[in-house]
This record gives structure tokens, sequence and C-alpha cells, in this order.
């Protein structure tokens, strides 16, 4: 019944939408070249909400690096390693690690068995655009987008010249990595491919606090080796149509760094195996569009622990992502109806039988501007039934104001929901653990209001933004132990988030000379409310006070850069806590110019003070320790 | 102008607030939280060993004081710093002279410490997976589930490893008795079901006996004879369903002749897990998840209903008050709670929730 309603909702759209149709005008390069690459979503849909985008000096300078190096250096995310090269998750604003969607290419890649992505997997080089959308998402990007998003995209193939880049790397602790990147073609035909392999015996040294004469330990079994390939092409297959796609495949073989606490090193590996796809056609009229989006996540996870045969198994998953959206603006306002049909599929050593779920959602944008463009706000919905179950609609409200010239006013609110995942709900009945059948979705809502302010000068721009945020959600699903030792979720917690988020970016030219600072400071005030200990006390592995700095300096073929990287004291129970940190990196890049081609040498300092931390606990970091590498750009 | 203005204000003001928190860090991680330490003495009471979530190394130990009642937790970190670790899964404590043995089961090791005021002297490394311990002598005896199954002997002279005895698989519960040391092989995740003697003279196993499936703990009563809970086997498919299980059963044991002389079946489906005595150790009680059976050692029959109802994680009888604490683990990741229950009055006397840490699984009384 309610899959009939919406598909006529929107064969209504489309078809309007066909009856009307005309070819577009003389701008439309200019147009496919915006829709090419922009999450559009994003840009036009996501107002009042704060946004912040990668740096692109730390980003050359990480590039043999991970996803987690970029983001825990350039962000606000909080990221919570287990050992360099470990699983690495992030959360925002006080919410779990489930509570911030992933999307590539405007794809929800979080895993349908535990709504994990690991960054540290992910090679910093494959994802020119790196964004992050705070606060709740959940009409624009459906189950999961409760805390923030993060956008992970590529470029513009059709800007971007033709060239061939390969680069290598090593770093301490026997840690080799090569990359190579290609991109050719012309102005209706564009082809990217990157390859990117590194490896690490990540044996470094550590002074082990979990014992109590603090000794100083070589770390065992955290070892780890990765390779990926990225191809992404863009054609122009008419004058008003377009079709892109992106083909990424990632190979991750990791030791399970043993804990500081144990004194026998553990032996535990997994091999991580990934395919991803995604196909977007895109058709634009008159004032229309029409977006047609297939992906494919295909993920197998191998973990053997030779210790505990009984804990090694294999889980594998897939999701195939068909989404159709239409859009027609009306005079300067934009509407927006779109269809989402999901299908996740899971099969793990821990179920009975191989678990799957149909999930379908129909969502509609409003995007409204005053007649002097001062006020731009965007109303939305959307409603997803799973397996032909309706969850309840949500909704978001969101605006930006021009105050005046520079400064904009910012603020939203939204209501979202997270349905649980497989293991959740179907972890077959065993000794140790159970899934819960009867869970019901997370939901909750948050608020932004905030104000920004971006103005140029000659020689100076200056760009800040300040944004206090609530985030509240109910039935937080939480694994817990029961009184017969079995392991199981329930919807136990309520949580409430409330905090500051400030921003500056600043650069100054002075003469030959280009300086960059960029500060972040995030104050967070997270409640738990449950029947347990933890009622009342800050969320785990959520810093109260954390700061990010990098200090940048370019000077004819020279940039050299020193970044910050601060939190407070993190619970990491209900009792215990984690020491606050402070690290600083110190990078330097070198471009040689030559004829038609540049050398780039790049050099890393990392931890250059030394700091002992850890960011989940148990988990050794590194003392300082270095990386130097070497790019080759030619244009073709 | 206003605008630059503005910014600059703000600048300022988040490099003042900066370096606030840089100083703030810098002055927290410098602190030797380690010098904020408690002399105390902790005798005359019980030790609550907490064995902490798994992973989380959040184990610790409370004390609940016989004079006034009150319970201090995290002893250890209330002695040696509140950056002092236990480590991951206490499993035991044992007492020698002035010492304590810690066993510290995921971090395999053992710290050594002053038996009264807990100040930490050194740690044993090199343990693989160590379960329960035992005095005979100078030398600490240590089940181990490492190393195919072993019993680990240290020197608490030299505080060394002296030898590493193998034994069957997964070795559990350990005592001393009639200068002999007997180990009850679990079979740990996989299976066994034997009990091996070993000489403490010459470190060699002496004789295996075999039992019923999977014997997990063992203790004595008055007329020397050697009491084991068997689990009993238990097999799951991939699917985790049960497909075969074995029943659970107490048997008694001659330690003189080594032969089994009293074999009571406990349960065709509720599998034993804890055993201990009553002070003048006529009777026996037995843990399963229905709750602790009392056995009167001449008995011929396993009790149908237990003398304390409810699901406990473990429990130990103060051997001067005949007193039964139970161990309630809760939802391991918080407090977990002890009950006194009274077996002449057949009362629970007491529950006792503030200052226990994660997960009690034993009692020590002195």
């Amino acid at each position: 019944m309610h899959l009939r309603y919406f598909l006529a909702n929107l064969l209504v759209v489309v078809t309007i939408h066909s009856f009307t149709g005309q070819n577009t005008s003389g701008n439309e390069d200019i147009w496919l070249n915006e829709v090419t690459v922009r999450s559009q979503r994003l840009e036009e849909f996501a107002i009042g909400a704060m946004v912040e985008k990668t740096d692109t000096t730390l980003a050359l300078m990480l590039a043999n690096g991970s996803l987690s190096d970029l983001l825990s250096l350039g962000s606000n995310l909080q990221v919570k390693t287990y050992g360099p090269g470990g699983l690495s998750t992030f959360s925002l604003r006080g919410g779990g690690n489930a509570h911030t969607a992933v999307m590539w290419n405007g794809i929800n890649i979080q895993s349908p068995m535990n709504s994990g992505v690991n960054l540290s997997a992910m090679p910093a080089l494959f994802f020119k655009d790196v964004k992050i959308q705070h606060g709740g998402a959940g009409t624009l990007y459906g189950s999961g987008a409760m805390s923030g998003v993060v956008h992970l995209n590529g470029e513009n193939l059709f800007l971007r010249p033709n060239q061939l880049s390969a680069a290598v790397g090593y770093g301490s602790f026997f840690t080799p990595s090569a990359n190579i990147a290609l991109k050719n073609g012309n102005e209706r035909k564009a082809f990217a491919f990157a390859a990117f392999a590194k490896k690490s015996d990540n044996d470094f040294e550590f002074i082990n606090t979990a014992r109590m004469d603090r000794a100083v330990q070589r770390q065992q079994n955290a070892g780890y080796s990765q390779a990926g390939i990225l191809t992404d092409a863009h054609i122009r297959t008419s004058d008003n149509t377009m079709l892109t796609a992106a083909l990424w495949l990632q190979h991750f073989d990791k030791e399970i760094q043993t804990q500081m606490f144990k004194t026998r090193p553990d032996t535990a590996v997994q091999i991580d195996n990934t395919l991803m796809g995604a196909v977007n056609f895109k058709w634009f009229g008159n004032g229309k569009q029409l977006n047609i989006k297939q992906g494919i996540i295909v993920n197998e996870v191998d973990y053997t622990d030779y210790i505990i045969p009984t804990n090694s198994g294999n889980n594998q998953s897939l999701s195939l992502v068909s989404e159709v959206e239409s859009r027609i603006n009306i005079n300067r306002h934009i509407w927006s109806v779109g269809l989402n049909y999901t299908r996740e599929q899971g099969k793990s050593d821990g179920y009975r039988t191989t678990e799957s779920r149909d999930r379908l959602a129909l969502f509609s944008f409003l995007h409204l501007k005053s007649r002097d463009n001062k006020l731009t706000t965007v109303l939305s919905v959307r409603d997803e039934m799973t397996n032909g179950e309706l969850h309840p609609m949500v909704f978001a409200l969101g605006s930006d104001y021009k105050l005046y010239a520079p400064l904009t006013l910012k603020g939203n609110i939204s209501k979202n929901y997270r349905i649980p995942t497989f293991n959740d709900l179907n972890w077959a009945e065993s000794s140790y653990a159970r899934g819960n059948p009867n869970l019901k979705a997370e939901s909750g809502w948050s608020g932004d209001l905030g104000v920004a302010i971006d103005k140029n000068y000659a020689h100076t721009a200056v760009s800040v933004s300040a944004t206090a945020f609530i985030t509240h959600v109910e039935n937080w699903i939480v694994w817990l132990q029961g009184s017969d030792n079995v392991w199981m979720p329930t919807n136990k917690k309520t949580g409430m988030s409330r905090g500051i988020e400030f921003r500056m970016q600043n650069s100054h030219k002075s003469g030959s000379n280009l300086f960059g600072l960029n500060l972040s400071y995030n104050y967070i005030h997270s409640r738990l409310r449950t029947d347990d200990i933890y009622d009342g006390s800050q969320m785990t592995y959520i810093p109260r006070h954390s700061t990010n700095a990098m200090f940048s300096w370019n000077l004819h073929n020279i940039t050299t850069a020193f970044t910050l990287n601060a939190a407070g004291e993190r619970y990491y129970d209900a009792t215990n806590k984690l020491e606050p940190y402070i690290t600083g990196d110190l990078m330097t890049a070198y471009k040689v110019p030559l004829s038609a081609s540049t050398l780039t040498v790049t050099f890393r300092i990392a931890n250059i003070w030394n700091t002992t931390y850890q960011t989940t606990a148990w988990y050794a970091m590194p003392n300082r320790h270095y990386e130097a590498g070497l790019r080759y750009n030619i244009k073709i | 102008m206003r605008i630059m203005r503005l910014t600059k204000v703000l600048q300022s003001a988040y490099l003042k607030l900066f370096m606030a928190v840089i100083l703030a860090s810098t002055v927290a991680s410098c602190s030797d939280s380690d010098k904020e330490t408690v002399r105390m003495r902790f005798v005359n009471g019980t030790l609550v060993l907490n064995e902490g979530s798994f992973m989380k190394a959040n184990a610790s130990i409370s004390f609940i004081s016989n004079e006034t009642n009150e319970v201090t937790s995290e002893i250890f970190k209330l002695v040696n710093g509140s950056n002092a670790v236990l480590g991951d899964v206490l499993q035991d404590l044992v007492i020698k002279g002035s010492d304590a043995y810690i066993v510290m089961n995921n971090s395999h090791q053992i710290h050594i410490v002053d038996a009264e005021t807990f100040e930490w002297k050194r740690t044993i490394d090199g343990l693989s997976s160590p379960r329960f311990g035992v005095i005979h002598g100078k030398n600490l005896f240590v089940t181990q589930w490492g190393e195919n199954g072993s019993v680990v002997v240290i020197d608490t002279e030299s505080m060394a490893i002296v030898k590493t005895i193998p034994v069957g698989s997964g070795p559990e519960g350990i005592i001393a008795h009639n200068n002999k040391i007997w180990v009850a092989n679990s079979g740990g995740f996989g299976f066994d079901n034997t009990i091996s003697v070993i000489d403490p003279a010459t470190l060699e196993v002496e004789i295996v006996i075999e039992t019923p499936d999977k014997p997990n703990h063992l203790t004595v009563d008055k007329n020397n004879n050697i009491w084991a809970t068997c689990h009993g086997l238990v097999e799951y498919d991939e699917s985790w369903n049960i497909t075969n299980q074995t029943p659970s059963r107490l048997v008694k044991i001659s330690s003189s002749s080594m032969q089994i002389e009293k074999d009571l079946l406990v349960s065709d489906s509720d599998h034993a897990t804890k055993i201990d005595t009553s002070p003048d150790k006529s009777t026996i009680y037995v843990l399963n998840s229905s709750g602790i059976y009392s056995v009167d050692i001449d008995g011929t029959l396993f009790p149908s209903t237990p003398l304390v109802d409810g699901y406990f994680y473990s429990f130990n009888v103060n051997p001067t008050t005949g007193k039964i604490f139970t161990c309630d683990a809760g939802n391991w990741s918080s407090a977990g709670s002890i009950k006194i229950f009274n077996p002449e009055t057949q009362e629970i006397e007491a529950t006792i929730t503030e200052g226990i840490g994660i997960g009690p699984n034993k009692l020590v009384f002195r």
C-alpha cells in the first residue's frame, strides 16, 4: 500500500518534467561542470548547517596517509583509533560512531551489519573533496545521519588538467607506500584512475602506562598492508545528459594490535575486502533536473583469532542502492522529490541465516529564497519503511540569513533516526551474545544556531564561524551483558549533547609569503540518562574540550605547516578516564619546478613532543616518528 | 572595518582560550597523580575481586571492613596512585605471608603487593591466560589455559618461574591437599574430563584421574575427600544451537585412593560452575544457574531445590561465620553487588552495592 503511494507520487513528478522538458541553454557547460562534482544536496539543501572542508595544504602533506590522519588533524571530528593503522572510527557532537553517516558519491557506505566505517582503510589520496556536515541530516541522507555526515567525493574531472602522477613514501617502523594517479580526457569524456599500496611493521616503541613499572616496550602484532584502486569516469552523453561512474576496490590486511595491558602478544588478524561502485545519470531540462543513482557496496571481513579460535568469524554484507530524484525550479525556489530503495544483505558466522531487508524512502525538499536573496530556507521531509514497516516521518527546517555583507546567521532544526543493524537484530543466540529482534529504531532531534563571517580583503581572507548546538537521542541502542553473562542490545539510553563549535580559517599574503592559520575548538557537554552508573555522566570518548590548529607558511616553492591536536580527558568507561593530550606535527613540502612537470618532496615529523597518549583505551600510539615522500607530476 | 575588528577580537579571544587549554592540559598531563596515595591496612575484612569488563582493563579490588562494614573501592588505585592499572580480568588473589599474589587472566601476569597495605612490589610476566593459584611450601602453583593447559610454578622467594607443568586442557580450579596439588582440567573452550595430581616435590604429574565431563572447581571436606564440580559438555552448531550436552555432576574423590567414591547428578542441562564448603567442611555448596545448592557430604542425592535461589556469577563461604557471600555481576559495564546469606536463618542479611566494582567474582576473607 505504502509502496504504491510512494511510486504514484514519484511518477507524478517525473511525468510533469517529461511533458515540460526542453533543452538547456548556452550556460549548460558551466551548469554541467557544477552538477557533475558537487554534492548538490549538500550545497543546496544543507542550509543552516555548519559544513567544514579539509585543508588542501594538509591533504597535500598527508597524501600517503589515511583519511583517519587527515580528519584527526584537520577537522572537528572526534577520531578514535585502535592504534596507528587500526580500526579508526569517529563521532560528532557527542554522538556515537554510528550516528555520523558517511556518504561516498552520495551513497551511504556505513555497514548494514554494524554501522561501521574504518577511516584507516581509506587512503586520503582517493578523496579530493572531503566535507563534514555538522548536525542531524536524516531527511537528506536517511538513517544514521543523527549527529552529522562525512561527505567523500572525487573532484570535477572536466576542470582537472590531464596529468600523470607517481609517488613513493617511506615512514618510521618500516612503512613504505606507493601510489599512482592518472587523469585523461576532454570536455566531453574524462577518466581518472588511482592506485595505492602501503604496508607497515608498525612495531613502534611506547611507554606502557598500563604497567606499574612504566616500561618502554615495542608494539607487537600491529602491522598492516593495504592496497586499493579507484576509477572515475565522467561522460557527457548528450547536450543535456551526463553519466558519471566510479569504482573503488580496497584490500586491508591488519594484525590486531596488542593492548597495553597484555603481556603476551595477540595473534589475531583481520582482512577487509571492499568493492564499491556508483553510477549516476543526470538529465537537465529547462529549470528541471532528473538524477538517477545506482550504488553497490560489497564488503567481507574475515577475523581470525589464533588463541581463541571460537572468536574467529567471517562477515559479508551487500548493499544495493537505487535512487531517483527530480528537481524543478519555480522562480528562484527549488522543489525536489525523490525515492530511495536500498536492499541490504548480511551473512555472518554469528547469524542463523543470511539476513536481508528492503528499505524504501520517499523524500522531498523545498528550497526557498527571499526576493532580496538574504534569506534562504529549506524545509525537508523523509519517510522510510523497512520490510514494509513504516517509520515515523522525519523533517528538517534550516535557514541562512545574510545579515549584512560578510555576516550570515544560520539556524537548523531536524528530527532524525537510525534503524538497528543486522548485528543488533539478528545475532544468533549463543553462550556470549544474542541479537534483539524487538529493538526500536533510535530517534532524536538536533538544533543549531550559528554565525558565519566570510570576508576577503586585499591580502587577507578571513572565515569565522561559531555554532551552538543541541542534540538529543532516544532509544539509544547499547550492547550490555545481562545477568546471564550474555551480551544483548537494548534501547537503553537517552543522550543529550550541548556545545559550541568554533572554527576560523585565515590566510594572509605578504610579498611572496602566504601565511595560513586554521583554528577549531569544540566544547561538548554530553549527558546520558540510563538506569546504571553511566547515568548523568559525560559520554565515553567524548572530550569536553578539544581543539585543532594549523599554522602554514608558503614561500616560493616551499610550504611548511605545523599542526596541533589536543583533547581533554575522556571517559572510557563509567569511572576511568584517558589523560588529556596535545600532539604536534611539523610538515614541509618542496616543489621542484621542471619543464611540464613537478617534483614534490614532502617530510613530516609526527608527534614532535613525544607525547604519550591514547585515543582508544589501551591501544598505544607511537612517539615521535617520521615520514618522507616523493611525488612526480607530469602533464599529458 | 567593524567586521575586521570583530574578527580580531574573536582571534584574540580564541588564542587566549587555546593557550589556556594547552596550559591546563599540560599541567594536567604533568601532574603526578601517583603521589596522591593513601596508606591503609586491609585486614579484618573481606576482599572483593572485581573481574572487570573483558578487554577494558578495569578490574578492581574492594574491601569490606568487618569493624565498620564500610566498603572501600579501588584499593589498588587508592594505594598506588590513580594511574595504577591492575589490568584485564582479575581472576584470583592468593596470600602468602606478607605478600598477596593477584592473578590477572587477560593481562597474563601476576602482581605482587603487600598483603596488608596493597602497595605494589613487582609484577611477574610471561604467563598465558592464568586462572587460579594455590600456595604449597614456598611455591605458588597457577593454572593457565595457555601452553595447551599447564600449571606454572613460581618460587615466591626468587619470584622466578621455576617450571611449567603440562596438564590437561583448560586447567581451572586448583587446591593443595594431602601433600598433593590437585588440578581440575575443565577443557577450557574445548573438552577434558580429568583431574591432574601433581607431586609438589618433583613438580611432575603423578596421576591423572578420569572424571565426568569438564571438571572445573575443587574443594575438600572434613574427611579429607576431594569434591569436584563437573560442568558437563555443551556443544553448539554453527548457528549456536545446542546440539549436544552431557549432564553436570558432583563427584567425591578419595584423596588417598584417588578413586571416585560418589557421583551425584546435578542436572542434565543446568551446569555447575562453582563449589565451596561450610566452615566445618560437612556441607558442600554448589552453584549453577538456578542458585546455590547445599549438599550434605554423606547425602546420596543432589537436592532438587537450591538453598539460595537466584542467578549468581559466583559465591564464597566465609570460613569463620559460615555465611554465604554471593556475587552478582549485573550487566558487566556497571558495578555488581554482593549479597550475604545466612544459612542458619536462611535469609539475606545484607546487600552491598556501594563500592563494589564491575563483575565481582571471588571473595577473600581475612
